[in-house]
């Protein structure tokens, strides 16, 4: 990783950690990290299909134990931890939190509007269901099942014919099918609402 | 039927509801963040937790100060001074803080609630089967488009990972009634056509069809998602693994018993007896090791789970771990990361 994607990662994580902040989310664990930034990659061809994936860095492996995973993740949470931008509590699975050095101008130069608002977005949708059903959430991601049931051993596709995203036009296509004088004031943001609203109403039921 | 099949169905099914998303005004207030937030997560704890959920009640909060709510003190003030009010009143006007502004207490009714909230006022009403969001002049009654109150309740009925040992009891008694018994023995008509064949054998595969049985009950009875076959780095597999709280639990399936033969033409030679189960112990061992140690991942415990499909029970004999002592770069393991759970009995009832 050069310098320039160090410091976007950087900015990437601190992002996360600034917009769970302004929720009242004051914590979270590495682990989840990795995972608001995986659904972060995933989906972002749905809200924005003519784009490049900005997150398209993030070689995300396939680790079933733990979810998805990126080494840029794991060393960038580590190397913010070390110059205390985050502060880690306890033992056994750490919640960090923002440092006194994290203020917000800090990496500034690499955080990119577009990057912020999205992370700040996907943040804001899970706060609302709270850290511990990130991981249910992961379980139930289209293109997460795929790659787990078919061995992928090429990692995640978080092109925009993704899993995830083809389930989630399909979600759009049936409401726009079954409600028709809804459907016009329904935008791609409340539509991941939406989806987000249904999969934890199959966490509730326990379904897949 | 395609998931999106039901998705349809779904979406048939909340039309009324989904006309809110049309209704740009009431739709801005109902899904505004903090209200939303508060709704989510810190009033169902609230509600959950209350004994006599058919005492009714209301709080109001007003429409042009929700972005001021300071959701921090929202659990406190529930438990506190909120919770002191309404043992003599039923209606509470909330600051954004969550201190109370004024409480009477009313004949609370439908068209009384909807009047209430036409006047700047969110009106938020506990009745028996959950919260409701009245928004200038309207009841929001399923907010939450897909699932209700109830859903949740269920949800928080199920097992955590503390009541473990009450989940796998309970689905001791599932797994020996009928209907359910039967997937797992050879039936009895094959059974005649055995030489010494026990009284409880088990199909071919009984560890797959235990473990995937197991699984099923887990996901639908405790509050995490369970997932199976998770690679190792030394490519031997997890039998079970979850994330409970944020901490990383595997459950590592044995069984003791007799199963037949793959072309059912006899009784497995394989008894598998006290010895395999300690030999699971080290496996289950290895593994805690292996995902500490060499991935280099985070553990909490590593559980083991043994079935006791003998036709004579009696308890396992762990040998008081004295096997252990040979592996002594195990131990540490074994003393901060295993636990044995309590051997779930099985028996062909046919």
């Amino acid at each position: 990783m050069n310098d320039t994607n160090k410091y976007v990662v950087y900015a990437d994580i601190l992002s996360i950690f600034r917009s769970a902040d302004a929720l009242d989310w004051k914590s979270l664990r590495k682990s989840s990290v990795h995972r608001v930034m995986y659904l972060a990659s995933v989906l972002f061809g749905f809200k924005f299909p003519e784009k490049d994936n900005i997150f398209s860095k993030y070689n995300f492996s396939i680790e079933k134990y733990v979810g998805p995973f990126s080494s840029d993740i794991e060393k960038g949470v580590n190397f913010l931890s070390k110059d205390e931008y985050l502060i880690p509590s306890g033992e056994e699975e750490p919640l960090y939190s923002l440092g006194t050095n994290a203020a917000d101008q800090i990496f500034k130069e690499a955080l990119v509007q577009a990057r912020d608002e999205w992370l700040k977005l996907i943040v804001s949708i899970l706060s609302l269901y709270g850290e511990n059903k990130i991981y249910d959430f992961i379980f139930r991601d289209k293109e997460y099942q795929d790659a787990i049931k078919s061995n992928k051993t090429t990692g995640f596709d978080i092109g925009p014919e993704n899993r995830t995203i083809q389930f989630l036009k399909g979600f759009q296509a049936a409401f726009e099918e079954t409600l028709p004088q809804h459907s016009e004031n329904v935008d791609a943001t409340q539509y991941l609402e939406l989806y987000f609203e249904y999969v934890f109403s199959k966490i509730l039921k326990r379904e897949n | 039927m395609s998931e999106l099949d039901d998705v349809k169905k779904l979406f048939k099914a909340h039309k009324d509801d989904f006309a809110l998303l049309a209704d740009t005004e009431r739709n801005e207030i109902a899904n505004s963040f903090p209200l939303k937030k508060l709704v989510n997560i810190a009033l169902p704890a609230f509600w959950g937790a209350r004994v006599n959920q058919g005492t009714h009640f209301a709080f109001f909060l007003a429409e042009d100060e929700l972005d001021k709510l300071a959701l921090t003190e929202a659990t406190t003030a529930l438990d506190t001074c909120i919770s002191e009010s309404l043992k003599t009143h039923n209606c509470i006007y909330l600051a954004p803080d969550f201190s109370i502004v004024a409480s009477k207490h009313l004949n609370l009714t439908r068209t009384l609630l909807e009047s209430l909230s036409e006047s700047g006022q969110i009106a938020i009403f506990f009745g028996e089967t959950g919260i409701d969001i009245v928004v200038k002049g309207k009841f929001i009654t399923n907010h939450n488009f897909f699932y209700n109150e109830l859903d949740r309740a269920k949800y928080k009925r199920n097992f955590s990972m503390d009541q473990l040992p009450e989940c796998l009891k309970e689905y001791e008694r599932y797994i020996n009634q009928p209907g359910v018994n039967e997937a797992f023995f050879c039936d009895r008509s094959l059974k005649k056509t055995l030489s010494d064949c026990p009284k409880n054998l088990l199909k071919y595969q009984a560890e797959k069809t235990l473990r995937d049985n197991l699984l099923e009950f887990l996901n639908l009875n405790t509050q995490y998602t369970f997932l199976k076959e998770a690679e190792l780095n030394n490519q031997r597999e997890l039998d079970l693994y979850t994330e409970a709280d944020g901490k990383h639990y595997i459950l590592e399936v044995k069984w003791m018993g007799r199963s037949i033969k793959s072309d059912n033409s006899g009784v497995s030679s394989t008894n598998y007896t006290n010895a395999t189960i300690r030999n699971g112990v080290i496996q289950t061992l290895e593994y805690i090791r292996e995902v500490i140690k060499e991935m280099n991942h985070n553990l909490h415990c590593g559980l083991l789970c043994v079935f006791d499909v003998r036709d004579e029970k009696t308890e396992i004999d762990y040998d008081d771990f004295k096997f252990l002592d040979e592996q002594k770069d195990l131990k540490p393991y074994y003393d901060q990361h295993f636990k044995a759970l309590n051997k779930i009995n099985l028996d062909c009832i046919a």
